[in-house]
C-alpha cells in the first residue's frame, strides 16, 4: 500500500468461492468490465477457491474446483487457466484501474503455485488497508 | 456500544476450513477488523446450535464440534456478539437443540435498524 489516506479506488470486489469466481468467473469479469466501462477503477481480492484463477503450473497440475468441467477455473491445454489468461491481460491493459489481488495468506493454506506475473499477493492481514482504500467494498463470496 | 464492523450470515455455512465459508471468513475478519458483531438469519442460524443433552467438550480433548458450531463458539469466546434471527430459530431448531452458550435471539430484522451506528456492514 501506498500510505495514502482517502479512497485510492472506487471499487474493491472481495470474491471468496467458486459461485461466483471461479466456475461462473463470467459474473465477476461482467463485474470489471461494467466498473472500467463505466470509469470506474476496481480491485479484487481473491481469497479461498477463487484464489486458484490466477494460479499457473503444468497442464494437469494442482488443484481447481473447475477440474474436469469446461469451466474457467480448469487450466488450458497451454497451462493457463483461462480465468488467469483474462485477469493478466485485464491488469496489463489497465494499470491503475484494474487490479487482481490473489490472497498470499489462501495461496499458502492451498498449497497453491505461482500465480499471473505482476499480480500483487497481499497477505490476509492486509485487508484491511485495502478496504479503506477503496470508496466501496462489496463482497460476493461466499458458500 | 456496537462493534465498527457487524457480519450476517443469511445462509447455510458448509463448515470448510476456507475462506469461501462465511463463519470461516468471519474467524479471519475478526482478526483483521477487532470487535465485530454477527447476525445470523435463516440456514444460518443452524450454525448455532447444539444438541442440549451432547456433550460439552472442551477444547483440545479431542471431542470436537461440527466445523460451524466450532467457529460460532470459538467467536463467542473471543468476546464477538452473536445474534440469531428469532423467528428463524423458532422454524429451525429441532427438539433437544439449545443455542451455543453466549449466544442471543433478536428480532434481527428490527436490528437493521441499527446498521448506521456501524462503520461497516459485510453480508457474507
Amino acid at each position: 500500500m501506498d500510505g495514502q489516506t482517502g479512497p485510492r479506488w472506487d471499487l474493491l470486489l472481495v470474491v471468496t468461492s467458486d459461485q461466483y469466481g471461479s466456475v461462473r468467473f463470467g459474473t465477476v469479469r461482467r463485474l470489471i468490465d461494467t466498473a472500467l466501462r463505466s470509469g470506474h477503477s476496481i480491485q479484487v481480492w481473491a481469497c479461498g477457491e477463487a484464489n486458484g484463477l490466477t494460479e499457473l503450473g503444468p497442464a494437469g497440475a494442482g488443484h481447481s474446483p473447475g477440474e474436469g468441467s469446461p469451466a474457467a477455473g480448469s487450466r488450458s491445454r497451454g497451462g493457463k487457466r483461462p480465468a488467469a489468461e483474462q485477469i493478466g491481460a485485464l491488469a496489463a491493459g489497465n494499470v491503475g484501474r484494474f487490479t487482481w489481488l490473489a490472497c498470499q495468506t489462501c495461496s499458502g493454506e492451498r498449497g497453491a503455485g505461482e500465480h499471473v506475473p505482476g499480480l500483487p499477493t497481499p497477505s490476509f492481514s492486509d485487508l484491511r488497508d485495502y478496504v479503506a482504500q477503496a470508496a466501496k467494498t462489496v463482497f460476493i463470496g461466499g458458500a | 456500544m456496537p462493534a465498527h464492523v457487524l457480519a450476517v450470515i443469511d445462509h447455510d455455512c458448509p463448515g470448510t476450513e476456507d475462506m469461501h465459508d462465511p463463519l470461516y471468513f468471519c474467524v479471519g475478519l475478526r482478526l483483521q477488523f477487532g470487535g465485530i458483531d454477527l447476525v445470523l438469519r435463516g440456514p444460518a442460524v443452524s450454525s448455532a446450535l447444539v444438541a442440549a443433552d451432547g456433550p460439552a467438550p472442551p477444547e483440545g480433548n479431542g471431542a470436537r464440534l461440527p466445523n460451524p458450531q466450532r467457529y460460532v463458539r470459538s467467536l463467542v469466546r473471543a468476546g464477538v456478539r452473536v445474534w440469531v434471527d428469532d423467528a428463524d430459530l423458532a422454524g429451525l431448531r429441532r427438539d433437544g437443540q439449545v443455542l451455543i452458550d453466549g449466544v442471543r435471539t433478536a428480532d434481527t430484522d428490527a436490528m437493521a435498524a441499527r446498521w448506521n451506528e456501524y462503520e461497516e456492514v459485510w453480508f457474507l
